[in-house]
């Protein structure tokens, strides 16, 4: 393995998305093409239904993609099974969602210990470790406060810690700052970049805030499922962008490629039923 | 490779618990509705079980006992010439058996009856005076005059109804025809002591009781009999008694017939009443199971995203599957206890005073049923709605949490 691929943290190459609505097709992604290195903090900027949280989404195994690769910390996870890649989620990636998505009935800390617990760790350990990333995101007197009875930026807070108890490599966000204020939407983006500067997690996080483009040590942006510039250490992006993937425009005969793909797959998934039945 | 991950028991059931709160008036209503389905399914059950008990009593202590022998093919051929000629050989072991209550020896064949140029058709009984009252409770039947007395051997007790046919009244002369085992038509003199009123049509209509002692004089039998009539101590030593004397007694000589075999209409009855039960059953089942699948359905609904983010951050989905499952299975078990709790209140309550139908009566007369129903909660009856409730349950519970499993996460992720 060579210097350049050790450090390779996500690698996808000619990634496809496609989603139907009935019979007619809505591309995602388009022949996305992206190498990130462990420790970067990339912001995946882009008008909202421009692929990015369905690359995010893709990346982080909870959606398959219709053609390309993904490796993640060099495995292949688009080859993976259901349970291998909840598993893999499990023990190398953390969720970052823009509505916090906590489980309701559990307090803060519990929210925390619960992905530790899902590791095997005992429920006294769980609880050690959600208090220390508690403490990290300095809302551990809050702990035993449950979901709604914190405020937004809280909630985000948590759901940072719980993304870090399992120390991941990578953690994967999505539009973390949307629901918050700017003055709270800031104090997290410091506080992920600071845990990136200090843990060394890979962040990758889907985001049109500014406060969060600005503190990206790389941004690409993409338009209608396409790459369309990528910078590195670059907080200010040039005013125009060439946008070079006119998918809405695909050519007839894409089209028609992808309706006849969609037919087969359905038909396959009919006989398989069939038989079941 | 894909290495095992656990949640201890304590956070499946602090989220299940924790998660039937979350709408406290939905899993209320649930509860509630479970709660009178299996209390009311319990109170069913223990009137079921109590008149069936009290019917079974009855019909067991009015006239059959728990087990009868007779002599090889009498009970088909009603003929005395199937006899047990030496009764003795088997009742000198009864008082070694602590499961016989009593026990005793009865002569039955079918003659005429004629009182003052009425006759009719009777079933002539003849028993020990003293031995029946431990295994029957006929000699409480005499609604007038009086019971059998040993010695008197021309003593006659007649049924209600063919008393009330034969125009027969106390002291009446009644002359009682039959054939003797060699098959010579004789008849004799009887008079009339008692009337008796057992609550059985088909006894009332029928019976012409006299002594056994008078009976064996008459048609000549020695010592034989017909029946050997047994009563156990308890219902339930019924079986043991009848394999005990399968065992001793050989097949080619003697037959051993328990109670259910003796009535068959009553043995359907029972079996019916056994059936209709169940059906019951099924149906507050049914309709219990449909409570809780709404209410699991419903909230599956409701948590769809927080189950996809679940999945999402690395909860197996038979983890799930189990915490959903288990969500079920505490909604049935407080349901359950709490219904046993307020059925058994009830049926505590109105054991002893019981349920008084006397005046739905007429519907009472037949099959040994009485008018006052006391509530019994069998031991079987209460495994039973157990099962049924934790089957419902496990129906119930297993379509959601498998639903769970197969959530689609991309679909769940995206609600808002």
């Amino acid at each position: 393995m060579s210097e350049e691929n050790a450090t390779t943290i996500i690698r996808t190459s000619d990634l496809h998305k496609c989603y139907w609505v009935g019979t007619m097709p809505y591309p995602a992604l388009h022949g996305i093409n992206l190498e990130i290195k462990a420790g970067e903090f990339v912001v995946l900027a882009g008008r909202s239904g421009s692929g990015k949280s369905t690359l995010l989404n893709i990346v982080g195994s909870l959606e398959s993609a219709d053609r390309g690769k993904v490796e993640v910390l060099n495995q292949d996870i688009l080859g993976m099974t259901g349970d291998q890649r909840t598993q893999f989620r499990l023990d190398h990636i953390g969720f970052v969602f823009q509505a916090y998505n906590l489980i309701r009935v559990l307090s803060a800390r519990e929210n925390v210990a619960y992905v530790c617990q899902l590791q095997g760790k005992s429920r006294q350990e769980s609880m050690e470790i959600a208090n220390h990333w508690l403490h990290q995101v300095e809302i551990e007197h809050l702990g035993y406060r449950r979901p709604d009875q914190l405020s937004g930026g809280q909630q985000q807070r948590v759901a940072v810690a719980r993304a870090l108890a399992t120390e991941p490599k990578i953690i994967l966000a999505d539009e973390p700052t949307a629901n918050l204020d700017s003055i709270t939407g800031r104090h997290l983006v410091e506080l992920m970049h600071s845990l990136n500067e200090r843990l060394g997690t890979t962040f990758l996080i889907s985001s049109h805030d500014p406060d969060v483009k600005r503190a990206a040590s790389r941004l690409i942006k993409l338009s209608d499922g396409c790459i369309v510039n990528d910078w590195d250490e670059s907080p200010n992006p040039p005013a125009s962008l060439a946008i070079t993937c006119p998918l809405r425009n695909l050519p007839f005969t894409e089209r028609m490629r992808l309706f006849f793909k969609h037919r087969r797959n359905r038909q396959t998934e009919h006989n398989k039923t069939s038989r079941r039945s | 490779m894909v290495s095992r991950t656990r949640l201890g028991p304590l956070t499946y059931f602090a989220l299940a618990y924790r998660n039937l709160l979350r709408n406290r008036r939905r899993t209320t209503i649930t509860l509630l509705t479970m709660i009178f389905g299996i209390a009311t399914l319990t109170l069913l059950s223990a009137l079921n079980d109590g008149w069936l008990s009290q019917m079974k009593t009855n019909f067991i202590l009015s006239f059959t006992g728990h087990v009868q022998i007779h002599a090889k093919g009498f009970e088909v051929s009603q003929n005395l010439r199937d006899q047990i000629s030496n009764p003795e050989e088997i009742t000198r072991f009864m008082e070694s058996y602590p499961e016989i209550f009593g026990w005793t020896e009865r002569i039955r064949t079918s003659g005429l009856a004629s009182v003052s140029g009425s006759s009719a058709g009777v079933q002539i009984m003849a028993t020990d005076p003293e031995q029946e009252t431990w295994v029957t409770s006929m000699d409480q039947s005499v609604k007038s005059g009086r019971w059998l007395q040993p010695g008197m051997t021309n003593d006659l007790l007649l049924g209600l109804t063919i008393a009330q046919n034969l125009g027969a009244e106390l002291g009446d002369r009644v002359v009682l025809m039959t054939q003797r085992p060699s098959g010579e038509m004789i008849s004799e003199v009887f008079y009339l002591r008692g009337i008796l009123e057992t609550g059985a049509p088909q006894i009332d209509r029928t019976l012409a009781l006299i002594t056994l002692k008078g009976a064996q004089q008459w048609l000549q039998m020695q010592q034989a009999v017909t029946d050997i009539v047994i009563r156990a101590d308890e219902h339930h030593q019924t079986d043991k008694l009848y394999r005990l004397f399968a065992q001793q007694l050989s097949e080619n000589t003697y037959e051993i017939m328990p109670w259910q075999e003796l009535d068959p209409m009553v043995r359907q009855w029972l079996e019916f009443s056994d059936a209709y039960g169940l059906v019951i059953l099924i149906v507050v089942i049914v309709l219990v199971l449909t409570e809780i699948l709404n209410t699991m359905l419903i909230s599956l609904h409701e948590r769809q995203k927080e189950l996809g983010v679940m999945i999402a951050i690395g909860t197996k989905p038979y983890q799930l599957f189990f915490m959903l499952l288990l969500e079920a299975v505490l909604l049935i078990l407080i349901g359950a206890i709490l219904g046993y709790l307020v059925a058994g209140l009830i049926v505590y309550a109105l054991a002893d005073s019981g349920i008084d139908l006397t005046g739905y009566s007429n519907a009472f007369e037949f099959f040994y049923m009485d008018p006052v129903i006391h509530p019994q909660l069998t031991q079987n009856s209460a495994i039973k709605i157990l099962l049924a409730s934790l089957t419902a349950t496990l129906l119930a519970g297993i379509y959601p949490a498998w639903k769970a499993t197969r959530l689609s996460l991309s679909q769940a992720l995206r609600i808002q």
